[in-house]
C-alpha cells in the first residue's frame, strides 16, 4: 500500500463520522448523507496528494461536500438511480427520542432555506469561522454573516411554529 | 437563540444516526478511478485551477516521443476548435444514439452546441465558448510535481479576462464548466474558485508521454 493511501485512510477514519453528520444536517436525510460522504471521500482520495500537501484537507472536504450537495439538488435524476429506499427521517427508531422530539427538530431544520441551513451547520456544528464557512460555500464573508443571522431567525420561527421552542428553552431563558 | 443552543439541537438531531455504512475501500477504489479518468477539479488558493481530467482523449497518430525525458516540451499553439471552455446549460443522461446523432463536426466557438461525455453517459447542452484555442497562448507538457505529469495552459490577456469573469460567475453558484476537446466534453468540473491568473494546469494520472500525446492532439494542425 502506498504511503499516500495510508495517509488518506488515517485521515478518513478520523473524519468519516463528522463528515456524515455534517452531510445529514445539511441534507436532512441519512441515506443521502451516506452517499454524499462516500462520494466526498472518493473525491478526496482522487486529489489527496495535492490536498494533503496544501495542509488543509478538512476545509477542502467540506467544500467538496457542500458542492456535491448543491450538485445533487441540481440533478435529481442522478440520485434517483442509486436510491432504492425512500428517505426515512427516523433512521433509527430504537434510539429515537420516545416523544418524537428529534423528528420535529429535524423537520424544523429542513424547513430553513438551504443556504441559511448550510451556513448554520458549518458555523455551529463544524465550528468553522465565518471566513472558513465562506470558503466552503464559495461565497463572501458578508453573505455568510447574513445567511447565519437569517438562518437563526428562521430556525427559531420553525421551532416556534411547531410549538417546540418554548418547551426546549423555557428553563434556560428565564434567569 | 444562542450558538450554544443551536449546537445542542444539532447534537440531538445527529444522535439518531444509523450505523455508519461508509466504505473506505470503495472510496479508495473510486478515487483511484477518478485519478485515471475524467474527474473533478481542485482549485488551489492561488487561483490556479487544477483540472484532474481526461484520460487520454487523443486517438490520433502520435509522433515519436523519447521516454524518460523530464524537460518541458516546447510550447505550441492550439487549434481554435480543439480546446474550448463552455458554460453548461443543461445535463441529460446520454445514450449511444443521442451521441452518435451529434456527428463528428466540431461547433465553432461562437455557437451553442451539444456534446457528450467521453463515455457517452452524459449529454450536455452548452453555451457559446468563453475561451477557445485562439485565446490560448501556449500549451505544454511538463513533468509536474509528485511524479505525475501535467499540461500547462497559458491564456492570452483576452482569454484571462474572459476566464476570470466566467469562473467568478460559476464559482458563485457552484456551476460546472465544460472542457471540450475536439467537440467531446472531456470533463465538466465544478468551479470552486475564480481563476484570475490565466494559468490553467491540467493534471490527471498522466505520464510525460501521455501528456505529450494530449498536447499533440490539441495542437495538431
Amino acid at each position: 500500500m502506498r504511503s499516500n493511501e495510508l495517509d488518506f485512510r488515517g485521515w478518513a477514519s478520523g473524519h468519516r463520522s463528522s463528515l456524515r453528520s455534517t452531510a445529514f444536517l445539511i441534507s436532512g436525510d441519512w441515506h443521502l448523507a451516506e452517499d454524499l460522504a462516500q462520494d466526498t471521500l472518493a473525491r478526496m482520495f482522487a486529489v489527496w496528494d495535492r490536498v494533503a500537501a496544501s495542509g488543509n484537507p478538512d476545509a477542502y472536504a467540506r467544500r467538496v461536500l457542500v458542492n456535491l450537495y448543491l450538485d445533487h439538488r441540481r440533478r435529481p435524476w442522478r440520485r434517483e438511480e442509486s436510491r432504492d429506499v425512500l428517505p426515512d427521517v427516523r433512521a433509527d427508531p430504537d434510539h429515537g427520542t420516545s416523544d418524537g422530539t428529534r423528528e420535529v427538530l429535524i423537520a424544523a431544520l429542513r424547513a430553513v432555506p438551504r443556504g441559511q441551513r448550510t451556513a448554520l451547520v458549518l458555523r455551529f456544528w463544524d465550528d468553522l469561522s465565518v471566513e472558513q464557512t465562506a470558503a466552503a460555500m464559495s461565497t463572501t464573508v458578508g453573505n455568510v454573516k447574513s445567511q447565519t443571522s437569517r438562518g437563526l431567525a428562521a430556525l427559531r420561527e420553525e421551532l416556534d411554529r411547531r410549538g417546540i421552542h418554548e418547551l426546549l428553552f423555557a428553563t434556560e431563558e428565564t434567569p | 437563540m444562542t450558538d450554544q443552543q443551536v449546537r445542542r439541537l444539532f447534537d440531538v438531531m445527529v444522535a439518531g444516526a444509523p450505523p455508519d455504512a461508509l466504505d473506505l475501500d470503495r472510496a479508495v477504489a473510486a478515487g483511484r478511478r477518478r485519478r485515471r479518468g475524467r474527474a473533478a477539479s481542485i482549485v488551489g488558493s492561488t487561483g490556479v485551477v487544477l483540472l484532474a481530467v481526461f484520460a487520454v482523449v487523443a486517438t490520433a497518430q502520435h509522433g515519436n516521443h523519447s521516454s524518460g525525458a523530464t524537460t518541458v516540451e516546447a510550447a505550441s499553439k492550439v487549434r481554435d476548435s480543439a480546446l474550448q471552455l463552455r458554460p453548461v446549460l443543461a445535463v441529460d443522461p446520454g445514450s449511444v444514439a443521442a451521441c452518435a446523432s451529434l456527428g463528428a463536426a466540431v461547433a465553432s466557438p461562437a455557437s451553442p452546441t451539444r456534446g457528450c461525455s467521453t463515455d457517452g453517459s452524459m449529454l450536455y447542452t452548452l453555451g457559446p465558448a468563453v475561451v477557445s484555442g485562439a485565446q490560448i497562448k501556449s500549451v505544454a507538457a511538463s513533468a509536474g510535481s509528485g511524479g505525475s505529469a501535467e499540461i500547462d495552459v497559458a491564456l492570452d490577456s483576452q482569454g484571462t479576462t474572459a476566464l476570470a469573469t466566467f469562473t467568478q460567475a460559476l464559482a458563485a453558484d457552484g456551476s460546472p464548466m465544460a472542457i471540450c476537446v475536439n467537440g467531446v466534453v472531456a470533463s465538466a468540473p465544478t468551479v470552486m474558485e475564480p481563476i484570475t491568473t490565466g494559468q490553467v494546469v491540467i493534471s490527471g494520472d498522466y505520464t510525460l508521454d501521455t501528456a505529450k500525446k494530449l498536447v499533440d492532439e490539441l495542437t495538431r494542425p
